[in-house]
């Protein structure tokens, strides 16, 4: 079975960029590895944990949408 | 958790099965090696199973069936190793950590249709021992009756699907950050 892509974009690259954070730096205030920080950035997980989402969202200050996209088309 | 290291019912239940493998090895090779006397001295072995049998019309049906089950418990044996060879893998999946995975479910369904060939081996085997009992009047050969390989066999296919959706929620959790 091939996996489509998915066409959920993260944005954490983005977000890291205005805080003037590193991802390592974030790994470290989520307590979060910085391997399973690094498979979301670059858009290779399958799911994030709503403690997850919670724990990014409080320390880059934005809203779970300001993180994630849908590159798909909408109706 | 347990490690396969750690784990000594996993241990020990290597160490068992690579000695039954061993074990069956070895006598599927002694089977066939067995039937190399009844091939070079067949007429002698007629001879003697004419002395113990209704004939000699029964004594070349007696050699024939003779030769044929050699043969059988060979395959029987071959079948078995392939078995065991498969469980042995999916243990030291368990040592390696993870036990859900593809390769598994492959063994656990070839290890049912490996279960389902032997069920029909013993099957074959029913007709030609109790033949065997009444040509040779020997009541010591005895084929028994058993379901069990059927039942072995659901059991691992049931099983392989257990795995197949452990294998797809592993993954998921995998990819969960």
């Amino acid at each position: 079975m091939v996996d489509e892509p998915s066409r959920i974009v993260v944005k954490l690259d983005d977000l890291l960029h205005a805080q003037r954070m590193t991802l390592t730096e974030l790994a470290e205030r989520v307590d979060i590895t910085l391997a399973n920080l690094s498979i979301l950035k670059t858009g290779k997980a399958k799911a994030i944990r709503f403690s997850t989402l919670e724990a990014i969202c409080r320390e880059l200050r934005c809203q779970p949408g300001d993180l994630l996209g849908y590159a798909g088309e909408t109706s | 958790m347990l490690s396969k290291a750690s784990d000594p019912l996993l241990r020990w239940t290597r160490l068992l099965l690579v000695i039954a493998l061993i074990i069956f090895g070895v006598s599927g090779v002694a089977a066939l090696v067995a039937l190399l006397p009844l091939w070079l001295f067949e007429a002698r072995v007629l001879v003697w199973l004419s002395a113990h049998s209704d004939g000699p019309q029964v004594a070349g049906e007696a050699l024939f069936s003779i030769g044929f089950t050699l043969i059988g418990i060979a395959v029987i044996n071959g079948l078995s190793a392939q078995f065991l060879r498969k469980l042995i893998a999916i243990i030291d999946s368990v040592g390696q950590g993870s036990p859900f995975i593809p390769q598994n479910v492959d063994h656990l369904r070839v290890m049912g249709w490996l279960a389902l060939a032997t069920q029909a081996m013993g099957l074959v085997g029913l007709p030609l021992g109790a033949w065997l009992r009444h040509a040779l009047a020997n009541k010591h050969i005895f084929v028994p009756f058993s379901l069990a390989g059927l039942v072995t066999a659901l059991l691992l296919f049931i099983l392989a699907r257990v795995f197949e959706h452990g294998t797809r929620l592993s993954e998921d959790v995998e990819g969960t950050v």
